[in-house]
């Protein structure tokens, strides 16, 4: 109701179509979602309000992005999201992807969704400045790291899970 | 009848609902819209009697004072509280049990003692625990939940140890508006010596509560739960602790001050009211009093009985929908239970279901509902909330099934 292009200036059925045609397609049929072997950048992502979590991977080579993944789960937003940024940046130079913000995701969906839908929408774009910032160009490293943090959540949920 | 009243006129007195029609705001466990009468008594305060209160010798400055304390005597009354002087005025629940954990908190728990919580409690309800434990060395304990999410009172007993100095626990969950038999719990903690504090944000609002029957220590709740504004809220504090160290100190709430120290006023709610509180505020939560019961808190419960069993049951009738809680006809403890449904989708996030029901007016809250350590209890990351009140009617829940289905099928 609060959407910052007016809920009531668009009609319901507007927004069912945004819905179904772009962001449905892609969390239905997510590109370069799974594990990136031989990633070079990695970094999660997570939006504590609802729960989502989204991991990006990149291979990092001369200054490009030669390949990224992400894996996680959330709302349609967040996947579809996910899907379109990484499709977008793959091949980009990295200084290009540094330089991304909130916009590229409101011309990637063709529309601003609202501000709490935002967040969702730009969870992907977080991680992989995550990733990047964290420089981590040794290989094993960023094994190493993706692994241990998978470990240490899956012990803290179940812990939660007990208590 | 009180139903012709909700049905036909009652919303026809809040502004809100009357400038949107077509909206259908099921988010009453996070807020309620306020009635005219709320509004204009608030207003006329500001245009009839604004001054400070307690302080001056002129008429005005009497008859704000005037004002505030009528609204505390029917907070009182609210409550069946033994007088207008256990009632503390606070920002909202959150403040008021920030006030009980650091004045009480901080100086009756140590090392060594429990501060037992239920899997139930909102945010509000733990998190200021945890840092009076950090301070004290006091231990945070929670007791286990039966299958249907509902209380395990046996294990909270269990839990009631020579160790456990207070028992915090809600009156109604925010989550799935189930309650908590707090007439077999509380007098069970209080012959052991454990005090007792109840975060009433849920209940209050759709309950009619004794304090006095409870035996609780302390009593939380907003008034923005229940018709009145934001930033106004309630501590109710049984005699014995009426002249518990202050949380905040400044003007207002002292005898006298030198140079080299203050004396305090020795008792509540003086005592615990430093500064100016929001005096317009406590005026429109009198207000908010005086509107529910004009129509009576039992005929608002049983419309919202009447409310959650036809929304459990349609609810219940969409396949991809799982309602969490037990449903109404097994619930022991329906006859306390809050209108609030929380459910997952199949296939289809909180976050997808609520933006595609807003696109139909339809208002929910999607999330965990401040309430972590339940949702991870329930083994679900967000639920899908629909919390009702008085001004609620059925077509609203026909608005809010419809919805859902249209959601359903736009995922399909």
């Amino acid at each position: 109701m609060n959407d910052a292009n007016g809920a009531d200036a668009i009609g319901g059925s507007a927004r069912d179509a945004i819905y179904r045609e772009i962001i449905l397609e892609e969390y239905k049929h997510p590109r370069n979602k799974g594990l990136l072997a031989g990633a070079t950048h990695v970094a999660k992502a997570r939006n504590s309000t609802c729960g989502d979590e989204l991991s990006v991977q990149l291979l990092i080579k001369d200054g490009r992005v030669q390949d990224v993944k992400f894996e996680g789960v959330g709302c349609a937003v967040s996947q579809a999201a996910a899907s379109l940024f990484t499709e977008h940046i793959k091949g980009k130079p990295v200084r290009e992807v540094e330089r991304m913000d909130e916009k590229t995701i409101v011309s990637l969906f063709g529309f601003a969704p609202n501000p709490a839908r935002m967040k969702c929408a730009v969870l992907v774009m977080r991680a992989a400045a995550d990733a990047l910032d964290a420089k981590t160009d040794a290989k094993t490293d960023a094994k190493t790291d993706a692994k241990t943090d998978a470990k240490t959540d899956a012990k803290t949920d179940a812990k939660t899970d007990r208590e | 009848m009180a139903d012709k009243r909700y049905l036909i006129d009652i919303r026809k007195e809040f502004p809100l609902l009357v400038a949107r029609p077509g909206l259908v705001y099921l988010d009453n466990a996070a807020t309620t819209q306020k009635p005219a009468a709320v509004l204009d008594t608030e207003r006329a305060f500001y245009e009839e009697a604004d001054a400070n209160i307690h302080r001056g010798i002129y008429a005005l400055s009497e008859e704000a004072s005037d004002r505030y304390e009528r609204a505390r005597e029917k907070v009182a009354r609210f409550l069946n509280a033994p007088s207008a002087e256990n009632i503390v005025f606070t920002a909202g629940a959150t403040d008021s049990i920030n006030l009980v954990a650091h004045s009480w908190g901080l100086a009756n728990l140590e090392r060594g003692d429990e501060i037992l919580l239920t899997p139930l409690e909102h945010h509000a309800n733990i998190v200021p625990w945890q840092q009076v434990a950090k301070q004290t060395g006091a231990k945070v304990v929670f007791c286990g939940l039966k299958e249907d999410f509902t209380l395990d009172v046996d294990d909270l007993k269990r839990r009631i140890t020579p160790k456990t100095g207070l028992l915090a626990i809600t009156q109604v969950s925010n989550v799935l508006g189930i309650a908590t038999p707090l007439s077999e719990i509380i007098p069970y903690a209080k012959q052991r010596g454990v005090t007792v504090l109840v975060d009433g944000a849920q209940g209050a609002p759709h309950l009619k509560t004794d304090v006095q029957a409870l035996g609780c220590d302390f009593y939380a709740f907003s008034g923005h739960k229940m018709l009145a504004p934001t930033g106004i809220g309630v501590l109710y504090v049984a005699e014995q602790h009426r002249s518990m160290q202050p949380y905040r100190t400044g003007g207002d709430m002292i005898e006298d001050v030198t140079e080299q120290g203050a004396e305090f006023a020795p008792l509540a709610p003086r005592r615990l009211e430093a500064g100016t509180p929001h005096i317009a505020g406590a005026v429109g939560l009198g207000a908010a009093i005086d509107y529910l019961e004009s129509i009576g808190m039992d005929a608002i419960h049983q419309h919202e009985a009447a409310l959650l069993k036809k929304a459990w049951h349609a609810l219940s009738r969409i396949p991809d929908v799982t309602l969490l809680g037990p449903a109404p006809e097994n619930d022991p403890l329906f006859s306390s239970r809050s209108a609030v449904v929380s459910f997952t989708v199949e296939g289809i996030h909180p976050h997808d279901v609520a933006q595609l029901l807003d696109d139909e007016g339809v208002c929910i809250r999607v999330g965990k509902h401040c309430a972590h350590p339940l949702h991870a209890r329930m083994k679900v990351a967000a639920t899908n909330r629909a919390s009702f009140y008085l001004y609620n009617t059925e077509q609203d829940i026909d608005a809010l099934v419809a919805a859902l289905r249209h959601a359903i099928e736009v995922f399909r």
